[in-house]
């Protein structure tokens, strides 16, 4: 082990050229795994960008369409009608980005109540609002009531309504009495066309 | 240190060729089965965000024709994201009373589309009301 001339090649450290060489290939083995790990990372935050819309899609559209089925005819919640209630009880404004109904859902602080819900594309944002069906008091202001923002990157929201089954889809209808037949929600969102969410009003 | 000297030459000799390309190809082996998961995940995701919107879509399709002409209905189409659909009818077994036409029809609402030159496909089935115009 002593040093000098007795000693042997493999006693004597490494050469400058060794140690550049080796740390060449330490440095090459180490952009593949960095270029690597960076990769699956950006993967990771697209798939999960991917993930979050697609669940967007569902659950709005899911939503949209029970909300629609469920629709209430009358303006008394308590009121009890011999099966179909006539046409000019039921609340039902629809305009160019805004819908407006009576119906029956699963949420709030009456469970399974009657609530007026407003759906409104508002600052980039589909906002849903809701308040609990007053009986025979005026409504409140639909800026003072509960609301949820259910999509955030809104771009296009279109409402488009039939009134039959024969007949054209009209856009920027205002009848406050009668509900429609068919109801057409257009929406794009976070750059990405959505499929056209028909659906059938319960009347 | 002196006995073994032989030895120690022999061990500080380095890796051979044949070992350092088993354990070159050994890595690139778990470097692309890293990349193969993760393009696969990436797949995964594409395949079930065109299941949704084409889902959506045939729904869409089932509730616009929620009650049909009793001469029955006969279209296709294709949106601008590519998918092809169709709605076809045809009148449900009759009743009782087979002089009358029948007003229920049988529909059938179909998307498909490709994906990665494999087509793709949703059937949704259902029984409509026919109305005469």
């Amino acid at each position: 082990m002593r040093r000098g001339f007795g000693a042997t090649v493999s006693d004597q450290g490494f050469t400058l050229v060794e140690v550049m060489v080796a740390l060449t290939i330490l440095s090459l083995v180490m952009i593949v795994t960095v270029t690597g790990l960076s990769t699956l990372a950006n993967t990771q935050s697209a798939i999960e960008r991917m993930t979050s819309r697609v669940d967007e899609v569902r659950s709005v559209s899911i939503f949209l369409r029970d909300l629609l089925t469920s629709a209430s005819s009358g303006t008394d919640p308590n009121k009890l009608t011999l099966g179909r209630s006539s046409e000019d009880e039921s609340y039902f404004i629809s305009g160019n980005d805004f819908l407006e109904l009576d119906a029956t859902v699963l949420f709030g602080e009456r469970y399974g109540g009657t609530h007026r819900v407003r759906i409104a594309s508002e600052d980039n944002q589909l906002i849903l609002r809701w308040q609990e069906s007053n009986r025979g008091a005026p409504p409140k202001d639909w800026s003072d009531v509960s609301s949820r923002v259910m999509i955030s990157q809104l771009e296009e929201f279109t409402v488009f309504t039939k009134e039959d089954y024969g007949a054209q889809w009209t856009e920027n209808r205002r009848i406050d009495k009668r509900k429609p037949i068919l109801v057409m929600l257009k929406v794009k969102a976070a750059g990405r066309n959505w499929p056209d969410l028909i659906v059938r009003v319960k009347q | 240190m002196r006995l073994n000297r032989h030895k120690r030459v022999r061990a500080s000799a380095g890796f051979s060729l044949l070992e350092m390309i088993v354990a070159i190809s050994i890595l690139a082996l778990a470097l692309g089965a890293l990349y193969q998961a993760a393009g696969g995940a990436t797949r995964n995701v594409r395949f079930d965000e065109k299941y949704a919107y084409g889902v959506e879509l045939a729904r869409s399709l089932l509730a616009n024709n929620g009650s049909v002409p009793a001469s029955g209905v006969n279209t296709a189409g294709a949106t601008d994201d590519g998918f092809d659909w169709y709605v076809t009818t045809r009148p449900a077994a009759a009743g009782i009373s087979s002089d009358a036409p029948p007003r229920l029809h049988e529909i059938e609402v179909g998307v498909n589309w490709s994906d990665g030159g494999k087509r793709r496909e949703v059937v949704l089935n259902s029984v409509v009301e026919g109305y005469v115009p």
